[in-house]
């Protein structure tokens, strides 16, 4: 029997991306009527509104209606988990970040209602605004109480370092924040039913939240809203949440006028509006033996969450987590706080808090080996996470358990020639002149679940027409990660049926109610399990009638264990030339009156975290990998280039291997997009500087690396997930961080000859100008 | 993998119509007895009349009352051709990207009259659109009904695409079609000459999801550097090269915004004398981002583009210089620089904004920005190029040293135009060589803005004493300037690192300029790099130094 599962199968969409034919909200047909909202924002980081005043802005022609506070019929606010972000501001209320809206006005064109919205005139009585963490820090302005994860105890460590022969490292370090850059920016429509209950398309990563959202502004129950995403033009948690307040303007839009209403951003609202990747701030002592232990660490960690809390205090959370990467800390301490600036809201970004974490790990590694006059990458390997019990179990006290960092350490270097080219790549820097290259290897542990237990939970709704043709509905939504094709593959197999036979459908509210965000890497694991448990369902009620169909006149009985579902046939397992179409299995079930639809559910077993005492099993496993890069540095103008990447990376017994590279490269790029090019740069007003593509870089075609080997780790099923794969939507992403630290080891050779640099202080990102910063640091 | 166009799905489609009677007049009879005419031809002959309408897939789109500001991505989309996106509407990531089919430029010799060129849809106005033959991603494949089935053949580069992962969520990747649909029947030599012509060819499409790897490896394949069989056979594309292209056409849109399309010099300049008010604009790349993002209008819209005078519209060569028309594209120029002259310019083009800016941005349009972070005006400083500017009473010339006469403000006056650029050869005295340096400093390397761009030419004589050096730098002021004072130090030091004339004159440099701090880069960085450069420029061209 042919197997689909596991097979290379391009995305479930590619021939509509390839023609232009596959549609996202943007590109559905409105109906006559309908309406375009534009905002009316804040030119302030922090200020009280006055007053507003619309009567000019309804001269404009083809505006409609302007909405302000007033017309909000539910709760004026959006906030996910806390209530802290008004949709609409009105007099008297506080503007908290510079491009905040204000007021929607809507218009019979986009042209229109943004003319209108100049037209707006709002009065503000300004206030003083923190935008740096550290000045957060100092002022107590804060969004949460500070969480805890302790492993021994480093006060005892700190004191008895001294004595001991160890050294205390300390320092500071920053990291900045990263847009999402979505191609596709945020787009709702709403249109009114009949009878005043909603329709609403969105582009959102979670349809039940902006269902949730829409319906608390309407002032409507849940079953009043119907929320609908056929596809996202990139994600990466940037529509988790943010997609949420624009859905719920849209549809007040729709409840006032009646008349559908689509509110997209253009891409400056985009990026002035919705929130980022966190930029951290992290204060950190850590005890290294002389021979290059880690002994003891001691952390601050500061999330810089913006104006509200959205999901801060779980990306704090993960970050957390995170800290000790693939390294055991015999003793730790982490102490984690979200801090509340007049920014936009920081929210989640592909590894949620965990790049933060990883970033500040490697970040000390790299300060404690330097400092001890070891390279980086010996400590490196010394430290990594090993054997069984307490080496192998991390400072929240989770078990690793089946640990492949050493496999995949070792794997990725041997593959990767890293010993000969760090040599080559010494003694070529050692000749001097201004062009330097480095090396560097990182790993990368990430654990697999939602931190917020409940979370890990999906459901599925799969239908069998009486032709034999099959619609999958599950929770997830398809933002690019080829969550629909593995989704087929996996109905497809259990159901023994070519990928021919599935439809997959756009995610709806109405066919699978109360799902999770398609987030934490979580799609496959969580939405597969439910979708299997739909087919297995629908598998044995078929069965009876098939084993029925293939007794043969006279002949003993099949039994319904008996038959195998493939190919699409079902056939007798002992004769498997004995077989029937699926087909007309299907026909007979349904003239037998046997119902051919289900639904299917899912919840990820074994795990808890209790947040109190800073321990337990937050994660059902971990997904690893490593990385090398070798970087050339230019010492005149701080310029980088990428030279040769190697990865090997662990997905476990893929899914689909075409959809498992393409995560990983996609998430390399766009880590080394954080780490490298990408640099959020806010004004001191708090006005966001860098709104657009022309002054935000990501990476372009000819940053990735001209040699780029990508590697999945052979013979990795892992047990006790759908067929044996692994997530692989955010692990790959701290991959990226090698580039970062193969410029620091290229870096560090511009010291004068002969010494070794006792720090090598690269910023994050590290622009062209933080390189040449660097090189000036260590050239004395 | 490779790109066949064995089984191309387009072959046979619209055959039957191809042999139709020009629409437009009737009179002229163009009708192709080849079989190989293009719908420009089928629609409106040959006959130069002018229409304010455009071929939109082979279909005939009207303009007239179009608003001259409204861009062809709205116009499309608004048809329900919505496979082209917008993902930023400023030029700078691609998704926008269409196609038009464009005569091959007259200024070095191609073997087919037309060729096909990406180009941002978000910044082509409709005042530039009148004859023009655009394509959009779902003019590529013809599935008669309207929807792609499982049966459709795609055309090789949809399919090359769709079946190697080079889509994940799907949304930048109609543009990445049709850049590379450009590329697959009208390879750039520049693209497919340079270390890396897969990124080269993709620098103006970017995607957020996949890593390029998959489209960079289709891309290399249509570049020109990988083998594709690009014989005509039965390719409805390929045949098309053949046609010449009617071309943009003087047609006003009839909208209650003038646009204007002179297809002379002296129409133009005359216009522009007549009516000040009126918006100049040559390829739109920045004029169209002022529309889009600033959300300027104008009270009329001058486009250059059908102008039709050489010295306009050409370049030339002439023993010991060349002449660059206001009106060439980065495309063409980069083409037509191949074969020698301008050095600095050939060095600085391939990190000038993408293929699609490059396709439509002119010389003249570049310098008249008379921005501080232009890349082309450093190298023209240091070319000592001389701006020749038309007006009533003639040609006048300006030396580009006294172009720039404030921030973005430039000696053309506003009823003048900007014709051309000379560029002279630098002498060389026997036994010496010319120092042509050319590096842009941005936080991205390509399609960026500079923090920093420096060109420096230096002219040595045989013994390494400059006799000559002009040192251009963008981004450190309120304009492009010249570094005088330390060319002055430089003249008759030995090029080499440790001459004190040399070590004067990077003295000089490192207080020539009071640079700003802004997001992309600090005061001190900029600083630094106006010597780095210098240092960068001496270690890779002084004999005997180390790099
Ligand atoms: C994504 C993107 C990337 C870019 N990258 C770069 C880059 O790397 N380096 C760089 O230097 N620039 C860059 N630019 C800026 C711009 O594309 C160039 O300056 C371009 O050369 C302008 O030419 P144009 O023909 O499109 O000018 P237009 O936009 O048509 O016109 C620009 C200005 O010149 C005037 N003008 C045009 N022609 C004439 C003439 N003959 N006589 C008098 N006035 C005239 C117009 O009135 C207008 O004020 C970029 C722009 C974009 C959108
Ligand atoms: S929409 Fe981004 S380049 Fe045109
Ligand atoms: S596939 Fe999503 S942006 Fe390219």
């Amino acid at each position: 029997m042919t197997r689909v599962v596991g097979r290379p199968t391009p995305h479930e969409s590619a021939r509509l991306h390839v023609t232009g034919q596959a549609r996202y909200t943007d590109d559905l047909p409105l109906p006559p009527g309908a309406l375009h909202g534009w905002p009316v924002t804040s030119p302030h980081a922090h200020a009280r509104v006055v007053a507003i005043a619309v009567s000019e802005a309804t001269t404009i022609p083809g505006v409609v209606t302007i909405l302000t506070r007033e017309d909000v019929p539910g709760e004026n606010n959006s906030g996910p988990l806390r209530h802290d972000e008004p949709l609409f501001l009105g007099a008297g209320d506080v503007a908290t970040y510079h491009g905040q809206a204000i007021a929607w006005v809507l218009g019979t064109s986009v042209e229109a209602a943004r003319q209108g919205a100049g037209r707006v005139v709002v009065t503000y009585e300004k206030l003083d605004a923190i935008l740096d963490p550290a000045d957060a820090i100092r002022l107590g302005s804060v969004h949460t109480d500070p969480q805890w994860i302790r492993r021994g105890d480093v006060d005892v460590e700190l004191v008895g370092a001294g004595e001991a022969g160890h050294a205390i490292v300390s320092g500071e370090f920053r990291m900045g924040a990263q847009d999402h850059f979505p191609l596709e920016t945020h787009v709702s429509v709403a249109l009114a039913d009949e009878d005043g209950r909603m329709m609403v398309h969105s582009s959102t990563q979670h349809p039940s939240e902006t269902q949730a959202i829409v319906a608390h502004a309407l002032g409507l129950s849940l079953n009043d809203v119907v929320v609908q995403c056929v596809r996202m033009g990139g994600g990466f948690g940037g529509k988790e949440t943010q997609a949420n307040a624009w859905a719920a303007v849209a549809a007040i839009g729709a409840w006032k006028t009646g008349r559908a209403v689509k509110v997209r951003l253009d891409r400056d609202r985009h990026m002035i509006l919705t929130g980022k990747r966190h930029p951290f701030l992290a204060r950190y002592r850590v005890v290294v033996s002389r021979s290059g232990d880690l002994c003891g660490l001691d952390l601050e960690l500061y999330a810089d969450g913006g104006w509200s809390l959205d999901l801060s205090d779980a990306v704090l959370g993960r970050a957390m987590f995170h800290a000790d990467n693939g390294y055991f800390f015999p003793v730790m301490r982490v102490r984690g706080q979200v801090l509340k600036t007049h920014k936009t809201s920081q929210t989640a970004f592909r590894g949620f808090g965990g790049p933060q974490g990883v970033a500040v790990a490697e970040e000390i590694i790299d300060c404690a080996a330097r400092a001890i006059g070891m390279d980086p990458h010996d400590v490196r390997t010394r430290n990594l996470y090993r054997g069984s019990g307490e080496t192998n179990t991390t400072h929240y006290g989770q078990e690793i358990g089946d640990n492949r960092l050493a496999i995949i350490w070792e794997g990725v270097q041997d593959s990767g020639e890293f010993v000969s080219r760090r040599e080559a790549i010494r003694a070529a820097n050692d000749l001097g002149g201004g062009m330097r290259r480095g090396i560097a290897v990182t790993p990368v542990k990430f654990g697999i679940s939602f931190t917020t237990t409940f979370l890990n939970q999906a459901g599925a709704l799969v239908l069998i027409y009486s032709d034999g043709s099959v619609q999958v509905n599950h929770g997830g939504t398809e933002m690019g990660q080829g969550l629909q094709v593995k989704m087929a593959q996996v109905a497809a197999e259990v159901l023994g049926v070519p990928l021919a036979s599935i439809r997959m459908m756009p995610t709806r509210t109405d066919k699978v109610p109360n799902t999770s965000a398609t987030a934490a890497s979580s799609g496959s694991d969580l939405n597969g399990g439910a979708v299997r448990d739909a087919c297995l369902t629908l598998r044995g009620r078929l069965a009876p009638v098939a084993a029925q169909l293939l007794t043969a006149h006279g002949a003993p009985a099949v039994h319904a264990d008996d038959v195998d579902f493939g190919d699409g046939q079902v056939s007798v397992r002992s004769r498997p030339d004995q077989r029937v179409a699926f087909a007309s299995v299907v026909r007979a079930a349904y003239l037998a009156r046997v119902g051919l639809s289900s639904t299917g559910y899912y919840r990820t077993p074994g795990i808890w975290f209790d947040k109190a005492s800073g321990r337990g099993k937050p994660f059902h496993y971990y997904a690893c990998g490593a990385a090398i890069a070798e970087v050339e540095v230019d010492g005149f103008t701080g310029q980088m280039r990428v030279l040769r990447v190697d990865i090997l990376h662990d997905v476990g017994s893929s899914l689909n291997p075409l959809v498992d590279t393409g995560q990983v490269e996609g998430g390399f790029i766009q880590g080394m997009g954080w780490v490298t090019m990408e640099e959020v740069v806010w004004g001191i007003d708090g006005r966001l500087l860098t709104h657009a593509p022309s002054t935000y870089k990501i990476p372009a075609s000819t940053d990735v690396p001209g040699d780029w080997r990508v590697t999945l780790l052979p013979r990795a099923a892992q047990p006790g997930v759908i067929y044996g794969s692994k997530a692989v939507g955010e692990p790959p992403l701290m991959l990226g961080l090698c580039v970062r630290e193969a410029i620091r080891d290229a870096v560090a050779s511009f010291a004068p000859r002969g010494s070794h640099p006792e720090r090598v202080g690269l910023a994050l990102p590290a622009t062209g100008e933080a390189i040449l910063d660097a090189i000036d640091a260590v050239r004395g | 993998m490779g790109l066949t166009r064995g089984s191309n799905p387009n072959r046979t489609r619209r055959a039957s119509n191809r042999f139709q009677r020009c629409g437009r007049c009737g009179r002229c009879g163009a009708q192709s007895s080849t079989g190989t005419s293009s719908y420009w031809t089928k629609v409106f002959g040959r006959c130069g009349v002018t229409s304010a309408s455009f071929l939109l897939n082979g279909v005939r789109v009207e303009l007239e009352g179009t608003d001259p500001h409204v861009t062809l991505l709205d116009l499309v989309r608004e048809r329900g051709l919505t496979g082209t996106k917008e993902g930023c509407a400023e030029g700078d990531c691609g998704a926008c990207t269409v196609v038009v089919r464009e005569t091959t430029h007259p200024v070095q010799g191609s073997a087919l009259p037309s060729a096909y060129r990406a180009i941002n849809g978000c910044l082509a106005l409709a005042a530039q659109l009148p004859g023009a033959e655009v394509w959009t991603v779902e003019g590529v494949v013809d599935t008669g009904h309207g929807a792609v089935r499982a049966e459709t053949e795609l055309h090789p580069v949809q399919e090359a695409i769709a079946s190697t992962g080079g889509s994940q969520c799907g949304f930048c990747t109609p543009g990445f079609v049709m850049t590379m649909f450009a590329s697959y029947y009208s390879p750039l030599v520049a693209d497919a000459q340079s270390p890396d012509p897969g990124g080269e060819v993709l620098a103006g499409n970017l995607c957020r999801c996949t890593g390029y790897r998959a489209l960079r490896a289709v891309a290399t394949l249509t570049s020109g550097a990988g083998s594709v069989d690009r014989s005509e056979g039965t390719d409805r594309f390929a045949r098309c090269l053949q046609d010449p292209v009617v071309g943009a056409v003087t047609a006003g849109l009839g909208s209650a915004v003038v646009a204007y399309r002179p297809s002379t010099l002296a129409e133009s300049i005359a216009r522009r004398a007549s009516e000040p008010g009126l918006r100049v604009i040559a390829g739109a790349t920045d004029v169209g981002v002022e529309i889009t993002r600033g959300f300027r209008r104008y009270q009329g819209i001058l486009s250059l583009d059908a102008i039709r005078d050489p010295i306009f519209s050409n370049c030339s060569r002439a023993e010991g210089s060349i002449t660059i028309g206001a009106g060439v594209t980065m495309t063409a120029l980069e083409d037509f620089l191949r074969d020698g002259g301008a050095p600095l310019a050939g060095h600085m083009l391939p990190w000038f904004a993408s293929r699609q800016i490059r396709n439509r941005a002119t010389v003249g349009g570049n310098l008249m920005t008379a921005s501080p972070i232009g890349d082309m005006s450093p190298v023209w400083l240091a070319h000592g190029a001389v701006a020749l500017i038309g007006g009533r009473s003639g040609i006048r010339e300006v030396r580009v040293s006294d172009f720039f006469t404030g921030y973005r403000q430039t000696a053309v006056g506003a009823d003048e135009l900007l014709i051309a650029l000379r560029v002279d050869d630098d002498v060389v005295p026997r036994g010496g060589r010319r120092v042509a340096f050319v590096r842009k400093v941005a936080r991205r390397n390509r399609v960026d803005i500079s923090t920093v761009a420096a060109a420096f030419m230096v002219v040595l004589d045989g013994n390494e004493r400059v006799v000559s050096a002009r040192f251009a730098y963008g981004g450190v002021a309120a304009t492009p300037l010249r570094a005088i004072g330390a060319e002055d130090a430089l003249i008759g030091a030995v090029w080499r690192n440790g001459d004190s004339h040399v070590a004067d004159a990077r003295a000089r440099l490192g207080s020539a300029f009071a640079p700003l701090s802004d997001h992309r880069g600090s005061a001190s960085y900029r600083q630094r790099l106006i010597t780095g450069l210098f240092d960068a420029c001496l270690a890779e061209t002084a004999t005997g130094s180390d790099r």
